[in-house]
């Protein structure tokens, strides 16, 4: 049974999480969508606007067969937070977000998931900077 | 050395209280310092994305503005300024934003064609070869200027996140969680101090009372 302290700890923690956090999206787009757009582009959670390369959504849509275009959604999450083998690992889920890891990075995917080290998420970074996001969470 | 909480009551509640927060300051430290890492790492790739590009704009520059020198002295400076004005606006530029761990950072594109010199607008009889030249060179300068332009202030506005980001990982790391940590271990201190004196205390009680029994019994 959980204390009342727990509680508490997890509310402030969801609330500094959800601070971190502030620049995700408050929907995503499936690249199908975004190549269709003239401007792609998301709104964030705190309002902004985040603007895709069209170039970068091109290089995605050559990178996956067509059936995959409506199923891919828009920017990746890498999700980096501590886990039980320390800092800098990062995980990438979702089963065509996965596929393009492994096309891009030749990383082996666990199932719908994918574990990648600081090295891997600079190169995917540098190869999709718009269309991938950070996430801070508690990798458990 | 790190301080203590003022005004802390020393009892088991609040114990159990700063536990959790001291948990709880431990895991929100560990998710600011992966931001931090993850910020650092981007600079790190705009920095070097910027390596070359501002050498490349001043030798663009440099040159273009050769040109323009060589142009005036060549159909005089009143021309020159005739031929510029006659020029139409032809860069259209779109501003955009990418947000990177909430760091809006400028997405700048340049929406132009290279134009012939027939379709820039001044007049070809009353103009030297230079000024084409001069043009050309002004032309090519614009898209490498934008993308100085994104990259600088993106290293601007990164450096600045980190800064922030850096001082909350220090704030918690050698204030707060010391504070708390050493707040926890006086507390449990305390605790363990009035557990010994009222451990004390009984004994002492025990023994007056074994004395008291042992003089008031009827010899």
């Amino acid at each position: 049974m959980r204390t009342p302290f727990e509680d508490i700890e997890s509310k402030l923690l969801a609330k500094q999480i959800q601070a971190l956090n502030k620049h995700l999206p408050r929907e995503r787009k499936t690249l199908a969508e975004l190549l269709k757009e003239e401007k792609p582009s998301i709104v964030c959670r705190d309002g902004s606007t985040h603007r895709f390369i069209k170039e970068e959504l091109r290089k995605l849509s050559s990178l996956l067969p067509t059936y995959c275009h409506n199923k891919l959604r828009l920017p990746i999450y890498i999700e980096l937070g501590p886990t039980e083998f320390g800092t800098g690992i990062a995980r990438i889920r979702g089963e065509e977000e996965c596929k393009l890891v492994n096309k891009i990075l030749g990383v082996k995917p666990n199932g719908d998931k994918v574990f990648i080290y600081r090295p891997d998420i600079r190169k995917l970074r540098k190869e999709l900077p718009t269309t991938t996001q950070y996430v801070f969470t508690l990798l458990t | 050395m790190a301080e203590l909480i003022e005004g802390v009551n020393p009892t088991r509640m609040e114990l159990l209280k700063l536990k959790e927060r001291v948990k709880l300051a431990r895991k929100g430290h560990k998710l600011l310092k992966e931001k931090r890492d993850a910020l650092v790492m981007e600079l790190f790739d705009v920095i070097e994305e910027a390596r070359g590009i501002r050498g490349n704009v001043e030798r663009l520059l440099r040159e273009a503005f050769e040109h323009l020198i060589i142009a005036e002295s060549v159909m005089g400076v009143l021309t020159t300024q005739e031929a510029a004005m006659s020029v139409e606006e032809s860069v259209g530029v779109d501003f955009a934003n990418k947000n990177i761990m909430g760091v809006l950072v400028p997405l700048i594109e340049a929406q132009r064609e290279k134009k012939t010199v027939i379709e820039r607008g001044y007049e070809l009889r009353e103009t030297s070869a230079k000024l084409d030249e001069a043009t050309d060179k002004f032309e090519d300068s614009i898209e490498p200027i934008l993308k100085l332009a994104e990259i600088e202030t993106s290293v601007k506005l990164l450096a600045e996140e980190i800064e922030k980001t850096k001082r909350r990982v220090n704030a918690l790391e050698y204030i707060v969680i010391p504070r708390l940590e050493n707040t926890t271990k006086y507390i449990e201190m305390r605790l363990d101090e009035m557990e010994r004196e009222n451990f004390f205390r009984l004994k002492r009680i025990k023994s007056i009372l074994a004395a008291r029994e042992v003089t008031e019994a009827p010899a």
